[in-house]
């Protein structure tokens, strides 16, 4: 049959496949050129933060809280919150990439986000298996992070030419919204949304902008909640579901 | 400090990324951690996107608040096509006639 795919071809593949995303990860890009310097950062932390930092959501919310001046601490906890989603990229490439020695799962780490893992994963799972398969995603992350920077580059240079009367401010809102409108796939991850909505707006006056992760951990625990409490209504031959609230969480 | 709080925020980011891949290894997950991870998304994403639709200068602000309609418009465009660009360029210009111009 076929030979397992060359490390060239498994990486060209990575960047084909990973390609289409650009359409939406280079607007974004831009944005946070424009709004890291609209919110009156040095172009310098604006341009550096995307080589630095590497992950679009983490850069807003710097920009955003730096802007607001809201404290170190606050910044970097926040910053932790929003990140422990790749906790589970990293749980699930792990089988693909544990062969591979210290230099490369540092490099493939880094590159590990969201859009890249998700197009690799697809790749790891629904394709047979070989021995250069990290190259895509190698392929898939460095493709990102290119454009990445460029797109970057690009904003600030826009940013200092757009009145901040234009109220582009506006686009931060737009593009979570345009993140996470697709992960709104089941009631629980419903309950998660609204619980963090209702919270944030009745915990935005606690001091130090700690409404980000009141709100954050409150929508978490609402949609575990609602998880177990489905899973017991339908497992138990007890209708009364919500007993089981209690005993789950 | 700007850069301090952006080398932290690096290594946070990259330290959650690498956790399994490098630290922790081929070991599962408690399954409760995984679903409590399950909903950072939407659960992050919220409370960030809520205020800044929703509240004018700190105060809720719902009738004569362009954002909220414009939000709602982009919402209904962020599900229906699933794009980013389109997402975003709708509640651009929602917001600027609702506004009732540009300036």
């Amino acid at each position: 049959m076929t030979r397992a795919p060359s490390a060239w071809d498994e990486f060209l593949t990575g960047v084909k496949e990973e390609s289409p995303l650009l359409l939406g990860v280079v607007p974004f890009g831009m944005i946070y050129g424009v709004l890291g310097v609209e919110a009156g950062l040095d172009p310098l932390v604006v341009f550096f933060m995307s080589s630095i930092v590497f992950g679009g959501a983490s850069q807003v919310i710097v920009t955003q809280l730096a802007a607001a001046s809201a404290g170190s601490l606050v910044i970097a906890s926040t910053v932790g919150i929003v990140n422990l989603r790749h906790m589970l990229y990293s749980a699930r490439m792990v089988e693909y990439l544990s062969g591979l020695g210290r230099g490369w799962k540092i490099i493939l780490s880094y590159l590990l986000t969201d859009e890249a893992f998700f197009i690799s994963l697809n790749r790891m799972e629904n394709r047979p298996a070989g021995p250069f398969m990290h190259y895509h995603l190698l392929g898939t992350g460095l493709t990102l992070w290119v454009s990445w920077q460029f797109a970057t580059l690009a904003g600030i240079v826009i940013g200092e030419a757009i009145p901040p009367s234009l109220g582009f401010g506006f686009a931060i809102p737009l593009t979570f919204l345009a993140i996470t409108a697709p992960q709104i796939k089941s009631w629980p991850a419903a309950a998660a949304l609204i619980t963090s909505a209702v919270m944030a707006l009745v915990c935005y006056e606690m001091p130090w902008n700690l409404w980000i992760i009141t709100a954050s951990l409150a929508g978490m625990a609402a949609g575990y909640i609602t998880e177990t409490a489905r899973a017991g209504n339908q497992d138990g031959d007890n209708k009364n579901g919500a007993n089981k609230i209690g005993r789950g969480s | 400090m700007i850069w301090l709080v952006m080398i932290a925020s690096g290594l946070m980011t990259f330290a959650s990324r690498f956790s399994m891949i490098g630290l922790i290894g081929n070991r599962p997950i408690p399954q409760r951690l995984r679903r409590l991870l399950t909903y950072t998304g939407p659960a992050v994403m919220a409370s960030i996107i809520t205020p800044e639709v929703m509240l004018s200068g700190g105060e809720l602000a719902i009738m004569d608040n362009p954002r909220i309609l414009a939000f709602i418009g982009a919402a209904v465009i962020a599900v229906w096509t699933r794009n980013v660009l389109a997402t975003i360029a709708t509640g651009m210009v929602l917001l600027w006639v609702l506004k009732g111009g540009v300036i």
